[in-house]
């Protein structure tokens, strides 16, 4: 149970790095000059993004692990970052419209950047409908790596391949001055998103454990009554 | 309802309570939008903890009540 | 030696299969027709095209793009034909004992995907061509090449993901919801070489989307060739 112990510890700090991290965002952090007040939505969105990044990092790695070990602890952990990861990634989404309608006037833009994280939230979720389409343990464990591994690798390609298609037409818009008073509350609360991220994977992956044996034992008796 | 759950419904209440408040008392630029995006954000994050936790201790308690 | 072989084996078998039935590709030609109608229909065949589009139909500025989207379309029914015929006469596990190294399934099965996808694109191409009025003879040589690394790019994932899936009972529902994202690339890169092959390269672009389809090609290719052994396991 060191697993859900490091959660619960990952779980409390994330409680009060997002105290911290929301209060000072919130009071302390000056007006921005030329977006005003609306760039405190970044307080939210960079951290989605890194907890996104953890979560389908986390598939991505344990889906290699699987595949090289058939371990079905990996397995867990492979479900547990792809559906985290795709938690983070929609808030990252929602935040990130509701931030680009009052400061580029839009709520969405076929920028890069956007494309890619859409591509990356509708892959994952491929991956985890796949899950629920599939029943027997071990062809869905091995199914759902291999889409974890090719959608994962593909992430950069997409990347890429927008941003040639696209550069061509419109210059990227990204408001990125950050005032050093900004600072220290964004990184409060990407670190508390990612340890946010930590703590629901483990909690994910015990409750994947305990499916899992189930499961198990469910095949076995079968197996049995033969 | 886990301790968990309830932590984190307080917690996320809390956190829209103090988006709201900043955003209204210091008269703050575009805050419906900042309001909008914070509360969708703590939303969806209670929504996805309350559910895992419950979902665990449900798990937690037939294996239990098996063994 | 022996795995090229056996590949070429595989080609022959799923090329002799699809002669004998036609299943595949009879129900392709037919569905690339109907994509072909709906477009005229949708786009309106005399409605004007809107940018740099003089004297054109929508039909004709959108060309690039619709062709893309119907070999898509039309590709997935082959792609998922592929080994659910397997499937339906236990020649999986035929596939699963054959001997040597799994990339040889894969190069065969690819390689048939791409042969009856390449007879599909050859009716498609001058159809379309025909029926919305494009003069492309000129423009063939270019256009062919393009084509015909945008397929490969589309076979080598979807051989991949038609494999993974094929053993599903939802498997007509999750080829294209696994297989799309994952394409994005290759049809953003075969859209725009299409379209400055027919539109005329001002820029010299060309050359530089091409190697950039390429390369794109290669990764997935190589993606595919190594995990593929793992997507057709029991």
């Amino acid at each position: 149970m060191t697993a859900d112990k490091f959660g619960k510890i990952c779980g409390i700090a994330a409680l009060v790095l997002l105290a911290v991290g929301l209060a000072t965002g919130m009071l302390v952090a000056p007006r921005e000059r030329i977006m005003g007040d609306v760039y405190r939505i970044m307080f939210v969105h960079f951290p989605s993004w890194v907890g996104t990044a953890a979560g389908y990092l986390t598939a991505f790695v344990a889906s290699i692990a699987y595949i090289k070990t058939r371990d079905f602890k990996w397995d867990y952990w492979g479900q547990a970052g792809a559906e985290v990861g795709l938690l983070f990634n929609v808030t990252g989404l929602i935040t990130g419209a509701l931030w680009g309608r009052p400061t580029w006037g839009v709520y969405w833009t076929w920028d890069p950047r956007l494309t890619t994280t859409a591509i990356m939230a509708i892959t994952f979720a491929g991956y985890l409908v796949l899950r629920a389409f599939m029943e027997d343990p071990e062809s869905r464990a091995r199914a759902a790596s291999l889409v974890a591994i090719v959608g994962f690798v593909n992430v950069p390609i997409v990347y890429f391949s927008v941003r040639w298609w696209r550069t061509l037409h419109q210059v990227q818009s990204s408001p990125e001055t950050v005032d050093p008073q900004m600072v220290w509350p964004l990184r409060a609360m990407m670190l508390a998103f990612l340890l946010l991220g930590v703590f629901m994977m483990t909690r994910r992956v015990m409750l994947a454990r305990l499916r899992g044996e189930e499961e198990m034992e469910m095949v076995r008796l079968e197996v049995a009554r033969d | 309802m886990t301790k968990t759950a309830i932590v984190a419904i307080v917690v996320g209440l809390a956190a829209i309570a103090l988006v709201v408040f900043a955003a209204t008392t210091r008269d703050m630029s575009n805050a419906d939008f900042l309001i909008a995006a914070y509360a969708s954000a703590t939303v969806i994050l209670v929504i996805y903890i309350v559910s895992l936790s419950n979902r665990l201790k449900k798990a937690q308690e037939a294996r239990g009540g098996e063994g | 030696m022996g795995d090229a072989r056996r590949a070429l084996a595989l080609v022959r078998k799923d090329l002799l299969t699809e002669r004998r039935s036609k299943a595949a590709f009879n129900a392709m030609a037919f569905f690339a027709a109907m994509v072909l109608f709906i477009f005229s229909f949708a786009l309106g065949p005399d409605a004007p095209g809107m940018a740099a589009g003089s004297g054109q139909t929508l039909l004709q500025y959108l060309w690039p793009g619709l062709l893309w989207v119907a070999i898509f379309f039309t590709g997935i029914l082959a792609l998922s034909r592929s080994f659910q015929v397997e499937m339906e006469s236990g020649g999986m596990e035929a596939l699963r004992l054959y001997p040597g190294d799994k990339k040889a399934i894969y190069a065969g099965k690819l390689a048939a995907n791409l042969i009856i996808l390449g007879a599909m694109e050859l009716i498609l191409i001058p159809v379309s061509a025909i029926l919305y009025n494009i003069d492309l003879i000129d423009k063939l040589p270019a256009l062919l090449g393009v084509v015909a690394l945008g397929s490969l790019g589309f076979a080598a994932v979807g051989t991949f993901y038609a494999a993974l899936t094929a053993n599903l009972r939802a498997r007509d529902v999750m080829l294209p919801v696994l297989l799309f994202p994952v394409l994005v690339p290759v049809i953003v890169a075969a859209v725009k070489a299409t379209t400055l092959v027919v539109r005329g390269d001002l820029m010299g672009e060309l050359w530089t989307w091409i190697r950039i389809l390429g390369l794109i090609d290669l990764v997935l290719l190589t993606v595919c060739t190594l995990t593929f052994e793992f997507a057709i396991e029991e």
